[in-house]
């Protein structure tokens, strides 16, 4: 399966993908990793306000759901909740973060990753946009 | 200069490390080149590393072995002896008990600080020139100390010398560089020795020096891989907070780690970009990462530790995560990069934590049943006789009986030690990248 989620190409409002990683298929799952730094900020730094974001391809929506309920359970703890801003399923912890969602055959896990608190739930809606895009032009 | 060392080659057999080097490359990009040392291109230690692991009993009668090719002028007869030593001056033995007793005491001292030389000085021999140059020629290293000095990394020095006709010894030009990591033993998964001479730049699971250079420092000096193990555990729960901390904004997610169809993935070269101050994959580990980053640290070092988890029996990762009936709760503990005792991650609701676990997971020494001893670089336990209250006393678990480390862990009763049970399978770690 070629992968068609392109990170630099995921318009994400106000966000650019500082590093990306390269894409490691495995059991038919393309994988996706990025971290994010505002707009503005150039260098990374431990201080800034940074998102990671994780989006798993697959082969379809059933197969995505099973992918998300995995990363959803890969929180030790206890602290989800399902929720319905965003995407066509999707496990938010308290105050949306993390956000785990599916949209079409796409999983996804969107995190703060340094210590600054980062708007979360708003980069996964952004994201949401642009996989509903994707999806639907599949 | 008559003679000049044109290459010294330690691993000169990939398919054993009986009397050489192991397999080794500098991370999953960049591999060794042979031989290690070449004149003009390896000037300092670093760039001419080579590791050696402990040898089974059975394999120590013989010794360890080098190979070097030499190049000489017309003036240097065709055959002469060549041989290597430490350039650094012998330090005489004083004399009369004090000076003894206190050349020893200075001696274990600066043994810590001061580089070994674990491979000892270059047996002398026979050296032949068809020509100029000459093949490579394999040298014994009748004195190395590679066998009993456990965890090592040094930078040593060889002054290399010839003699011809039974002459005086008389030195080359400069002396060669190399670092040589020492292991209590050999590496065990998700480092492999595997060699195919089909595969160029070879096999991606030999040891990496960048792994090394960490473990080799964290676990200094330790006499076997099981001291090495826990001086990785604690090595690891100190990167708190610079490096590492538990996530609690995300809620304790996996970020270096996943799993996958043969094991557990480990994201490397991310963890190595964290630890030279990159960006890594961010702040935030979980205690898979914490397992996966202990085994991978000290099974370099041959230590032989497998990931496992605790959790309910009932509860498995197709559960709805709504479902928290069966989470276990938790004693009081200091999760990694925190300071403070608490029921994990407190928050303006929640300002004893949120008291309970889906899972843990550790290194574990093997699988099996519940009596084995269990590390934990993700958090400490409280170590003294009441682990349910305060005040608590700081244990890093190296070793633990399982049983010990539950009780420490998890809150007595049946919705806290009841639930914390360990699983049958324990999963090998591997490299994602």
């Amino acid at each position: 399966m070629k992968p068609s989620f392109d990170e630099t190409k995921a318009g994400v409002p106000g966000w650019w993908p500082h590093t990306i990683r390269p894409v490691r298929a495995a059991g038919g799952v393309a994988w996706h990793r990025s971290l994010w730094l505002p707009e503005g900020t150039q260098a990374y730094s431990r201080d800034a306000a940074v998102v990671s974001i994780e989006v798993a391809e697959t082969a379809s929506a059933d197969e995505a759901g099973r992918v998300a309920l995995q990363l959803a359970n890969e929180c030790e703890i206890p602290a989800l909740e399902h929720s319905e801003m965003v995407g066509d399923r999707a496990y938010t912890g308290p105050g949306g973060v993390p956000a785990i969602f599916t949209r079409g055959r796409f999983a996804v896990c969107v995190m703060q990753a340094e210590r600054a608190g980062v708007p979360v739930l708003d980069v996964a809606r952004a994201l949401d946009t642009h996989l509903a895009g994707l999806a639907a032009g599949a | 200069m008559p003679l000049q060392v044109l290459s010294v080659r330690f691993n000169h057999d990939p398919t054993s490390a009986t009397t050489d080097a192991l397999n080794i490359r500098k991370n999953l990009t960049q591999p060794i080149v042979l031989p290690e040392w070449r004149r003009g291109e390896t000037l300092r230690a670093e760039d001419s590393r080579a590791a050696y692991a402990r040898r089974a009993p059975a394999d120590r009668g013989r010794p360890f072995t080098i190979k070097a090719r030499f190049r000489r002028t017309a003036e240097i007869p065709p055959a002469v002896q060549i041989r290597a030593r430490d350039p650094r001056p012998v330090e005489p033995v004083p004399t009369g008990c004090a000076g003894v007793v206190l050349w020893l005491v200075l001696g274990a001292l600066t043994s810590f600080f001061r580089s070994v030389n674990a491979l000892g000085d270059v047996a002398p021999r026979d050296v032949v020139f068809a020509g100029d140059e000459s093949d490579e020629v394999l040298f014994e290293l009748p004195f190395a100390s590679v066998d009993r000095v456990g965890v090592r990394v040094d930078d040593i020095s060889w002054q290399w010398e010839y003699r011809a006709q039974g002459g005086a010894w008389l030195p080359f030009d400069n002396p060669t560089h190399h670092r040589i990591y020492c292991l209590p033993d050999t590496p065990n998964l998700p480092w492999g020795q595997g060699y195919d001479p089909a595969t160029p730049g070879g096999n991606p699971l030999w040891p990496w020096t960048d792994v090394l250079d960490h473990a080799c420092w964290w676990a200094n000096l330790s006499a076997d891989a099981d001291t090495a193990a826990a001086r990785v555990t604690g090595a690891v729960y100190s990167l708190g907070p610079r490096y590492i901390t538990y996530d609690c904004p995300n809620h304790g997610r996996s970020h270096y780690t996943r799993y996958g169809l043969g094991g557990l993935g480990f994201a490397c070269t991310e963890f190595l970009d964290r630890l030279a101050d990159g960006p890594g994959f961010g702040r935030f580990v979980n205690c898979t990462d914490c397992s996966a980053i202990v085994i991978t640290f000290a099974n370099v070092l041959g230590a032989n530790l497998r990931t496992r988890r605790m959790h309910d029996p009932q509860w498995n990762t197709s559960v709805d995560p709504l479902d928290r009936s069966l989470a276990f709760a938790l004693n009081e503990i200091a999760a990694i990069g925190t300071d403070a005792w608490t029921r994990v991650c407190p928050d303006a609701l929640r300002p004893g934590g949120w008291g309970n676990f889906n899972y843990h997971e550790t290194p574990w020494v093997d699988a099996g049943t519940a009596a084995e001893a269990v590390y934990d670089a993700c958090l400490k336990v409280d170590g003294d006789a009441d682990p349910t209250t305060r005040p608590h006393v700081p244990l890093l678990v190296t070793r633990l009986p399982f049983a010990e480390y539950r009780d420490r862990l998890a809150a007595p009763g049946p919705t806290g030690r009841g639930r914390c049970i360990p699983q049958a399978d324990a999963s090998d770690v591997e490299l994602m990248s």
